[in-house]
């Protein structure tokens, strides 16, 4: 809402200046942006009237104006405007002149003809960004009236924010209000001048009882003066608010509600058939809107009626059947009651927010409609003439809102705030709120004004107090420290720790929209089923994330777009995956690795990154938990990953992570020139550790014996270690693969494993014949259960 | 010429001091001690002559001797030890390395700005005793806006950019559900925050359609607005670590009243007005209020036995202020040349 210095003035009386008021009322919850000035206008542009004008003699398409502004002698104007007449009063800018685009005015001879200045177009004035031909003034203006003073400038202006609550403020007299109790100022409010009512009005209006609208009044005004023009000051006031000037009569009904927060319609009479009917609209029912838009009524919108049908979506837009046009000569006006939240269901399920819906959405003073239909017909007799039916009204009054009593104590107040307001202040507060305000034993009784739809409890009142108190009143506590009761178990692992190994690891955090291109997922995820979002922020960020591996490659690209060749990088988040009408949400963990291992340096090379250096980083991140010492990676197939270089892994026979090389089909598809691997882990299933429980370590001497074994080259290495574990006697402690090799002197089918056994009493030292015993026990089991040979060297 | 036995044992010596002296390396001075003081060695010979000595020389000799025993072992062992203190610095010597080669490289890490941001938020706040709550991403009209005390057709919807799922289904629009969602299943008194992402409809410059906010909560038998003053100029002196002007002005969100915007002092001009603060030495940093009772109503609390506030911010804004990050969409362009200056 942008409010204008001067026309606020009319409206109260305070003693700051202008530019003081952001301060106070933002302070107060009135977000004010800066004061702004109004561009304003050299003094000795004055009004000027044509009283003559004649062909250039020597040039076509100028003319030569005799322009009074009420000096003893007429000046000569040489102009091109298309829009000059007899008669018609316009900006004169004398020799001298600066204007505001930077222009100096002489005295010139054009073609023989003398120019004593220039008649000035809008945009010459700086009032409006384009315009075309002079611009024409009251033609009733006093010659030689300077333009500042016809147009009220200088003038300042500053923009209210205001928040949903306060739609009182929407209106000059709404931050008058405001000011006046914030400044100690009064509030004035300017007459109007009683419209004499002549005759009967002949329509009715009928409201359906459902309370969608509780009061509806209006007035029919006859023979009005179709195309008149709009004042200089009323269209000025629409220009600095920021409204555009349409035609007299839709200026005034916006003016109106400008200055008293009223949205008003004016129908064009004689295109309305007989009685008003206020109702919910019948299925099916259409409406064409003023604007051309056509809508499908359904039954939960509020509709005004005549005989012919809809005439408008009420409270909201007019219809284009009724609407008032250039050759308007009646009119009926409307201001009315509309609930809030009807209007606010209709306006959102058409998408449409207009100036009126904005207010009746957040409650218009329902005692202003008679006193807004007032002001505007008293306008329109000025402005346009014409003759006033009388103001009818019609009413349901057991659905106008109701304005009781709220009861505020003393001791809520204090407790809330914390601190004691006196009792004196408080009552302040109320009365320059316009607030009866009664005290009691305890506190106070207090009945809000008509105007505010925001004090229904105890709470409001108390923000009442609070904020034209000022926030500033209340003291500072100093941070009481509560008893922390949430420790996060020791069985779980912090996921900040996981990000701290990756980083460590030498990855970078990434953090990626939870949307992605349904395109790209498809390609991803394989059976699951994303969930779809219905108003997407644009195509590609269509649905939600089944998989970080989307995220996480797009963000790969982006960098390899950007000539980065080593990139790693992790990120931690939701994913949404639909299952049987349910949305599964689940913290995964994923990364992307590309590049080297590790920098190039003087003594090494640098190598590429394999399946297995990102396989020790899952098995670091796996850990030592309970998900750890029991993950198995299975090899596999997933959409995303190169057959043949992808692990599914589980744990306790639940998939808990996905680990391999991203499919080269995949990376093409981003312009990827890879290879690249890829990880995710599902976090709540691998986050859980043992508690340690410790147990004494041995005294006595381990030992190592290595075995190397010679087996078929496409036995996986897991099935021998199983075998082995499963053989070895208790005394084996640790077994660790130690070398894998190939060669063709071992056969081309064949493979050989070097398993290093480590075995440990906790009782005695170990004899070599006990040590002996354990590896044919087990080199027995390998040749029985996966035919493999002991090396022969 | 006519040598007496004591001239040949001084010579023996100063023959056998210029052989030590001259001896090149362990072995040869090993080699000495074997020829003057071993077994056959000549000094060992001399010794043996003490006793053929005519009686009046014997005792003379006998000293002489022992002398130059004495003298010589010396020798030898102080040259040994020269000689091994010579090797051993050749050896050292040997070994030298240009210690200004660079060291063997690894690739370095980074946390994303988010999180370094949120990690400082969670210190402050669990060092309060507050604990950290995580609620779902999507979210249910109800817990998303009706439990808030935004009805559906209330204009505060408006303020919400919402994303929808269904219709009663939507990403959550702020992190505030996590109250509801907490108090559902805690009793007070309680002191939370919950982090994470939120979702709204809108992206330009200076908005991106997903960023994140931390909601603070706390509920007990008398909080005041004056406990939320203190404990969020707390929190934002902690977190800048220093001394801030900060302003409480009244605003409007439908779960807490009364609320406030709360501003700091432009960090960068230090209030005097800059570009950062639109020239008028202020940030916004967060909102805040006094728990609606109509929230507490709905969780099935009694407004007259409890009271509490809450607080909701942007880790992004932070991040921004902190590190001086001008423009939010870098956060989600995980661009490495970003992310590598939050190492």
């Amino acid at each position: 809402m942008i409010i204008s210095e001067n026309w606020l003035r009319e409206w109260v009386d305070f003693d700051l200046d202008f530019a003081s008021l952001p301060e106070i009322l933002t302070a107060a919850g009135l977000e004010t942006g800066v004061v702004e000035d109004v561009c304003p206008i050299p003094e000795s542009v004055v009004a000027g009237r044509i009283d003559e004008i004649a062909a250039h003699p020597d040039a076509d398409g100028l003319t030569l104006c005799q322009v009074d502004i009420g000096a003893a002698q007429m000046h000569q104007v040489v102009c091109a405007a298309p829009n000059v007449r007899v008669g018609v009063v316009a900006p004169f800018a004398g020799a001298g002149t600066r204007l505001s685009t930077g222009q100096k005015i002489k005295k010139a001879v054009i073609r023989g003809q003398v120019s004593a200045g220039m008649l000035c177009s809008a945009a010459e004035l700086g009032l409006e960004e384009q315009s075309s031909g002079i611009l024409a003034l009251d033609p009733e203006s006093t010659a030689g009236n300077p333009l500042n003073t016809h147009l009220q400038l200088p003038d300042r202006l500053m923009e209210v924010e205001l928040t949903p609550n306060r739609g009182d403020c929407l209106s000059v007299l709404g931050v008058a209000r405001e000011v006046a109790a914030l400044t100690g100022g009064s509030l004035k409010e300017p007459g109007v001048p009683r419209v004499r009512a002549a005759g009967p009005e002949p329509r009715a209006i009928v409201l359906d009882g459902s309370g969608a609208c509780a009061r509806y009044a209006g007035r029919t005004i006859t023979q009005v003066l179709p195309g008149a023009r709009t004042p200089d000051l009323i269209r000025e006031r629409l220009r600095r608010a920021g409204l555009r000037s349409i035609d007299a009569l839709v200026d005034i009904t916006n003016y109106v509600m400008l200055e008293l927060g009223q949205p008003l319609h004016a129908f064009d009479n004689d295109r309305l058939q007989g009685d008003i009917h206020v109702r919910a609209a019948k299925p099916r029912e259409r409406l064409t809107l003023l604007d051309g838009e056509r809508v499908t009524l359904d039954p939960e919108s509020l509709v005004i009626t005549d005989r012919s049908g809809v005439v408008a979506l009420a409270g909201i837009k007019g219809g284009e059947s009724t609407m008032i046009h250039s050759g308007t000569k009646a009119i009926f006006l409307e201001a009315a009651f509309f609930n809030p939240e009807g209007v606010a269901r209709t306006a959102r399920q058409y998408a449409l927010n207009t100036d009126a819906s904005h207010r009746f959405e957040r409650g218009v003073d329902f005692l202003l409609p008679a006193k807004a239909i007032d002001r505007a017909s008293a306008l329109i007799l000025r402005v346009c003439g014409g003759t006033c039916g009388p103001r009818i009204e019609s009413v349901d009054k057991k659905y106008l809102p109701k304005r009781r009593r709220v009861t505020l104590r003393a001791s809520r107040l204090k407790r809330l705030l914390g601190a004691k307001v006196p009792d004196r202040r408080v009552l302040a507060v109320f009365s320059s709120l316009g607030m009866d305000c009664q005290s009691t034993a305890g506190g106070w009784q207090v009945k809000p004004p008509s105007h505010r739809f925001d004090i229904t409890a105890e709470h409001d009142l108390v923000e009442e107090v609070a904020r034209i108190v000022g926030y500033d009143y209340f003291p500072l506590n100093r941070l009481r420290v509560v008893a922390g009761r949430a420790l996060a178990p020791e069985a779980v692992r912090p996921l900040e720790r996981a990000k701290d190994f990756l980083v460590d690891k030498g990855y970078r955090e990434a953090i990626t929209y939870s949307f992605v291109s349904p395109q790209l997922q498809k390609r991803i995820r394989g059976r699951q089923v994303a969930v779809k979002l219905k108003n997407p922020i644009s195509a590609h960020l269509a649905e939600m994330r089944v998989s970080l591996l989307p995220g996480l490659l797009e963000a790969l690209a982006n960098n390899a777009r950007r000539q980065v060749r080593d990139v790693r990088l992790f990120e931690t988040g939701h994913v949404f995956v639909k299952k049987g009408g349910q949305i599964r949400e689940d913290q995964w963990l994923g990364g992307v690795v590309m590049g080297s291992t590790h920098a190039a340096s003087w003594d090494q090379g640098s190598r590429e990154v394999d399946f297995f250096d990102v396989k020790g980083d899952v098995e670091g991140l796996i850990g030592t938990g309970e998900a750890g010492s029991r993950a198995v990676f299975a090899p596999g197939k997933h959409p995303a990953y190169q057959a043949g270089q992808y692990a599914g892994i589980i744990a306790s026979g639940r998939k808990i992570g996905r680990l391999g090389r991203i499919s080269e089909t995949l990376l093409a598809d981003l312009d990827i020139n890879g290879p690249v691997f890829g990880f995710e882990l599902d976090w709540e299933r691998i986050n859980q550790k043992n508690i340690p429980q410790h147990c004494a370590a041995s005294r006595y001497p381990a030992v190592s014996r290595d075995i190397s074994l010679v087996i078929g080259k496409d036995t996986p290495s897991d099935a021998v270690r199983k075998c082995i574990e499963a053989t070895a006697h208790e005394l084996m402690v640790a077994l660790d693969l130690i070398d894998v090799y190939r060669d063709p002197a071992i056969g081309d089918e064949k493979k050989s494993l070097t398993y290093r056994l480590t075995l440990q009493s906790n009782y005695r030292n170990l004899t070599d014949e006990e040590a002996d015993r354990v590896i044919e026990t087990v080199l027995g089991k390998i040749k029985a259960e996966l035919e493999g040979e002991l090396r022969s060297l | 010429m006519n040598s007496s036995p004591i001239a040949d044992l001084d010579r023996l010596l100063s023959e056998g001091m210029v052989e030590i002296a001259n001896a090149g390396d362990s072995a040869a001075v090993e080699h000495l001690r074997v020829a003057l003081l071993g077994r056959q060695g000549t000094v060992t010979a001399q010794l043996k002559q003490i006793g053929v000595q005519p009686a009046e020389l014997r005792r003379e000799f006998g000293a002489a001797v022992n002398r130059i025993r004495d003298e010589l072992s010396q020798a030898l062992t102080e040259k040994a030890a020269a000689i091994a203190e010579q090797e051993r610095r050749a050896a050292v010597d040997a070994q030298r390395i240009d210690v200004t080669l660079p060291g063997r490289k690894r690739h370095f890490g980074s946390l994303h700005p988010v999180t370094r941001t949120l990690r400082r938020i969670e210190q402050i706040f669990t060092r309060a005793g507050f604990d950290v709550a995580y609620g779902p991403e999507i979210e249910d009209d109800f817990h998303n806006f009706e439990a808030l005390n935004i009805p559906k057709n209330h204009p505060a919807r408006a303020m919400h950019d919402t994303f929808y799922v269904s219709a009663e289904t939507v990403l959550r629009t702020h992190t505030s559900p996590v109250q509801i969602r907490y108090l559902e299943s805690n009793a007070p008194p309680v002191a939370v925050i919950a982090p994470g992402r939120v979702y709204r409809c809108d992206s330009d410059v200076t908005h991106t359609p997903m960023f994140h906010q931390v909601e603070g909560l706390a509920v007990d038998s008398d909080i005041s607005f004056a406990d939320l003053k203190g404990v969020l100029v707390f929190f934002l002196e902690e977190f800048f670590e220093r001394e801030l002007p900060v302003r409480f002005r009244p605003s409007f969100f439908p779960f807490t009243e009364p609320s406030a915007e709360v501003d700091m002092g432009c960090v960068f001009c230090e209030g005097a007005g800059c570009r950062i603060c639109g020239h008028n030495g202020w940030i916004e940093v967060l909102g805040c209020g006094m728990v609606h009772t109509e929230v507490f109503r709905q969780v099935g609390i009694d407004n007259e036995l409890f009271t509490g506030y809450a607080f909701g911010l942007g880790i992004e804004r932070l991040a921004m202020l902190r590190y001086e990050v001008d423009d939010l969409r870098l956060f989600f362009e995980n661009e490495v040349s970003f992310l590598s200056q939050f190492a």
